[in-house]
């Protein structure tokens, strides 16, 4: 008669231990590729390249200051930056056939997302520090004490981490790290520049301006100025808690759709 | 033995060999590789392929035509008033010219990263072993630069019509317009092409010119009048490649003095391309030739 044969139990699967390698995953990709200098090197580049040459211009306006004025849209575009990468890495990984391979493996199809998410929170978080230090050395200042420079960030990082997610749900859905680019690129651009980040909707012909005043990216641009002023209320404030709600939804939306499209 | 010799061989030991499965198949009395004739009718076919792997390029296609356009309508919309109140000229005469040369740029380096793809898939040595003229392929590239910086130019031009840009000097002047933009782009393509040949196609070349693009693109008389710069930047702004090019395209628009400026366009295109071209040819055989 054979001996019992003792049977191996199987490996303790811990979905913090996944999320943690998948997230040093994340962040050595992020190191190796180079993103990390991106984000600190973009919002260097926008500071200067759009202060510089439009300073003198834009100060001849009464009450206008332009480092103050362009804080909140050097912030943003850092942030676009984030969920520009962040697409980037998610459509690579759909294309090399990792998440594929994530399905088949004993792990919860949440932990890959919240790994994907944590890994760009970091570089949200590096990118935001690289872009007060260079508004700060344009000459922002923050004059909304603790309460409005809290609310600055919160705005800054809320609207990242949503856009990020986004971005990075619309990297799983695409076909191409190429069209990727594209579908992330263009909208950035686009909400970007036709915005009241560079200059005030008064400058702006009057047949784009009620788009340009009342746009998301105007929104919370304006929303972070009022946190940094110090003149933050709630009808300010508002519409970039909607646009917000409005964006959680959508990322909720596009990360469910990519899920079942990735099952199917 | 030679490879042109032995060609040259095989073709004198059978002098009435013909082709007659298809037309357009080469024939023993084709030009030999090394002559005028067949650099020539190498480099148009070649051209030809460039031109459609372009056009067929979707991602190259729109960085080249509608990101250009799409910018040019923002940089309008958002700066043109406040341009307008500093300098009191239409702001398009600026923008027009500074995105058609942003477009020449940033299309020079979509095909250098072309250029690099087809160097690590094999392509440029396959190209190298074959009858073909040694020349010719580096011509088609540099001929496609030029037909694709004319297509872009023409087209943003068109669309510069739509937010105010105006040729008043005249059709000659228009062209000379298109003249100054291949000048630019032609020279801009040389140093891309060069520098990406001779660099490792792993090497981070195209995003590191495309930064110095991208700082170009905004220190410069098209994107915000000189004055408005600080004083010390000035000269540095004002001698910068971009400024004298996109001035002696404003003033053949809309009128100005040209000769200066455009002295400095033609000094540097004539330094860049006397710089580039050698090593751009060298570095061609090179990445054709490595293993």
């Amino acid at each position: 008669m054979d001996p019992p044969v003792a049977e191996a139990s199987p490996p303790q699967i811990n979905a913090l231990h996944q999320w943690w390698a998948l997230t040093s995953r994340g962040v050595f990709g992020i190191v190796r590729n180079g993103e990390i200098v991106f984000a600190i090197i973009a919002p260097a580049f926008l500071a200067v390249c759009f202060y510089i040459p439009l300073r003198s211009m834009m100060d001849s306006y009464p009450g206008m200051d332009y480092a103050q004025y362009l804080m909140p849209i050097i912030a943003l575009q850092s942030v676009s930056f984030v969920a520009s990468s962040s697409a980037m890495r998610s459509s690579m990984d759909g294309m090399r056939g990792i998440n594929v391979r994530f399905r088949v493996m004993p792990m919860n199809g949440v932990v890959p997302v919240a790994a994907r998410g944590s890994a760009n929170a970091i570089l949200l978080v590096i990118s935001l520090s690289f872009a007060t230090i260079a508004s700060l050395v344009i000459g922002w200042r923050p004059h909304g004490g603790v309460d409005g420079t809290v609310g600055l960030y919160a705005v800054a990082l809320s609207v990242g981490l949503l856009v990020s997610v986004i971005a990075d749900a619309l990297g799983l859905l695409a076909s191409s790290p190429e069209s990727t680019s594209q579908l992330i690129g263009l909208p950035i651009l686009v909400l970007g520049m036709l915005s009241t980040g560079f200059v005030p909707a008064s400058r702006f012909p009057d047949w784009i301006a009620p788009f340009a005043r009342n746009q998301p990216v105007s929104q919370f641009s304006d929303a972070m100025r009022a946190f940094n002023d110090g003149s933050a209320t709630w009808p300010v404030v508002a519409p970039t808690v909607f646009w917000c709600v409005g964006l959680a939804a959508l990322a909720a939306a596009l990360l469910f759709w990519a899920e079942r499209r990735s099952h199917a | 033995m030679t490879r042109t010799s032995a060609t040259t061989a095989a073709t004198t030991a059978q002098p009435t060999l013909t082709v007659t499965a298809a037309d357009d198949m080469p024939t023993a009395d084709s030009p030999p590789e090394h002559t005028v004739g067949a650099w020539t009718a190498q480099t148009l076919i070649l051209s030809g392929r460039q031109l459609t792997v372009w056009l067929r390029d979707y991602s190259t296609l729109t960085q080249s035509l509608l990101f250009p356009a799409l910018a040019m309508v923002m940089f309008k919309v958002v700066l043109g008033e406040v341009v307008a109140d500093t300098t009191g000229q239409n702001s398009a005469y600026g923008t027009v010219p500074l995105v058609i040369l942003v477009g020449a740029m940033f299309g020079s380096m979509a095909a250098a990263v072309r250029l690099n793809r087809e160097r690590a898939t094999g392509l440029l040595g396959r190209l190298y072993v074959l009858p073909i003229n040694r020349a010719a392929d580096l011509s088609a590239r540099i001929i496609a630069e030029l037909v694709r910086i004319l297509v872009a130019t023409v087209v943003l031009l068109i669309a510069g019509v739509f937010i105010g840009f105006r040729f008043t000097q005249g059709a000659w002047a228009a062209a000379g317009i298109v003249g100054v933009a291949l000048l630019y782009g032609m020279a801009f393509s040389m140093m891309v092409l060069a520098l990406a040949v001779n660099t490792k196609p792993t090497a981070p070349i195209v995003p590191l010119i495309s930064l110095g693009a991208s700082v170009m693109m905004f220190f410069n008389s098209g994107f915000s009048p000189l004055e408005a710069y600080p004083g010390w930047l000035q000269p540095i702004v004002a001698n910068q490649p971009m400024t004298p090019a996109i001035e002696v395209m404003r003033s053949l628009a809309s009128g100005g003095p040209i000769t200066e400026n455009l002295i400095k366009v033609i000094i540097w295109a004539a330094l860049l391309l006397a710089v580039f071209t050698l090593p751009a040819l060298r570095g061609y055989r090179r990445a054709a030739t490595d293993r």
